[in-house]
């Protein structure tokens, strides 16, 4: 079996996912993992592609194109050779940023929660218009690989989200065993 | 008493209705003793619906006592044919299932329920609730109806990956 990632991005429109996913089932690839999302009207998608051995780069990029010609979508297929499993997990946080834009809020943010060994899983950022202002929102889930330094990190954030003029938090996203 | 298999998603028990139970026999409330039995020994859990141990039967055992999210709590409840009569104030809250192991998600349920069933002895009862145990009891009734809580998610990015249940 081989292993590809696959991004696609392009305007939005009608039957993206349909026939990208059409030309990948074509050649009998599995999705092992995706993430798709509407960035200010431009569709993103990563895609984690499994197949046949003998399927390569070129051909996975053809049946893609052949299929969304019209699509306007900028494709890339990149071969991944190992699976990796580098343990990067640890105990889940949320943290929530928000306050008026200006550069730098992701950087300075993430600067710290690496600096923690706070791992990012997940980050999703938009930016509101609020009349004569717009205000920046970042979500984040991360894990803490050592959880005893929470006090610290929080400590750190607050820090650097007040240089940044924003607002910080971080709680735990333990789930609720039924 | 034994402690019983759980299945897990993929398994077509989970995907059913439950049928109703008619008649409250010894084989149900050997299956209950079971049922309870394998939610104690199973860190973490706080309820079991017979399809999760492959019995498509409607009937569950719930215990909340003692969770840092409970406030009213009826101890042990082990409920035949549940039906839920009112349901309000719904929240957010991430829930991990055993019959889901490798997932978490943020699901939206009611904080207020009154639920209607019958107990082991056979008898109707009522059972008003909120917080935790109002969460416990829809969660179990979902199973009840080939419901997990994936179906109840609030959204593709409020499904997480988790290493293993617990």
């Amino acid at each position: 079996m081989s292993r590809f990632v696959l991004t696609a991005v392009g305007p939005d429109s009608y039957g993206i996912v349909a026939r990208v996913t059409a030309a990948l089932s074509d050649l009998t690839c599995n999705l092992a993992d995706s993430r798709m999302s509407n960035l200010s009207g431009h569709f993103a998608m990563i895609l984690v592609v499994e197949g046949a051995n003998e399927l390569d780069e070129r051909g996975i990029y053809n049946a893609v194109q052949s299929r969304c010609s019209e699509l306007s979508l900028l494709v890339d297929v990149k071969r991944i050779d190992e699976e990796v499993d580098n343990d990067l997990d640890g105990e889940r946080f949320v943290v929530s940023v928000y306050g008026t834009d200006r550069p730098g809020i992701v950087a300075g943010i993430c600067d710290v929660l690496a600096a923690h060994h706070a791992n990012i899983f997940d980050l999703a950022t938009r930016v509101i218009e609020t009349g004569a202002s717009s205000v920046y929102t970042m979500v984040l889930e991360v894990a803490l690989r050592d959880s005893a330094v929470l006090a610290e990190l929080e400590e750190a954030l607050t820090h650097r989200a007040k240089e940044l003029g924003v607002t910080c938090s971080i709680r735990s996203s333990d789930s609720e065993e039924l | 008493m034994a402690i019983l298999k759980v299945d897990e998603i993929g398994s077509p028990v989970l995907s059913v209705a439950a049928r109703r139970v008619d008649q409250i026999t010894p084989r149900h409330k050997r299956l209950a003793e079971d049922m309870i039995e394998t939610m104690y020994s199973t860190p973490g859990s706080v309820g079991i619906a017979a399809p999760q141990v492959g019995v498509s039967e409607s009937l569950f055992v719930l215990d909340v006592s003692g969770h840092k999210k409970t406030n009213i709590c009826h101890g042990l409840i082990v409920l035949f044919n549940p039906q839920i009569l009112t349901a309000s104030d719904p929240v957010v809250i991430r829930e991990g299932c055993m019959s889901v192991p490798h997932l978490t998600g943020d699901v939206r349920r009611a904080s207020q329920v009154v639920v209607k069933g019958v107990n082991i002895d056979g008898e109707e009862q009522v059972i008003q609730t909120d917080a935790f145990e109002a969460r416990g009891l829809l969660h179990e009734i979902d199973h009840l109806l080939g419901k997990l809580f994936i179906d109840r998610i609030d959204g593709p990015h409020a499904l997480f990956k988790r290493k293993r249940y617990l």
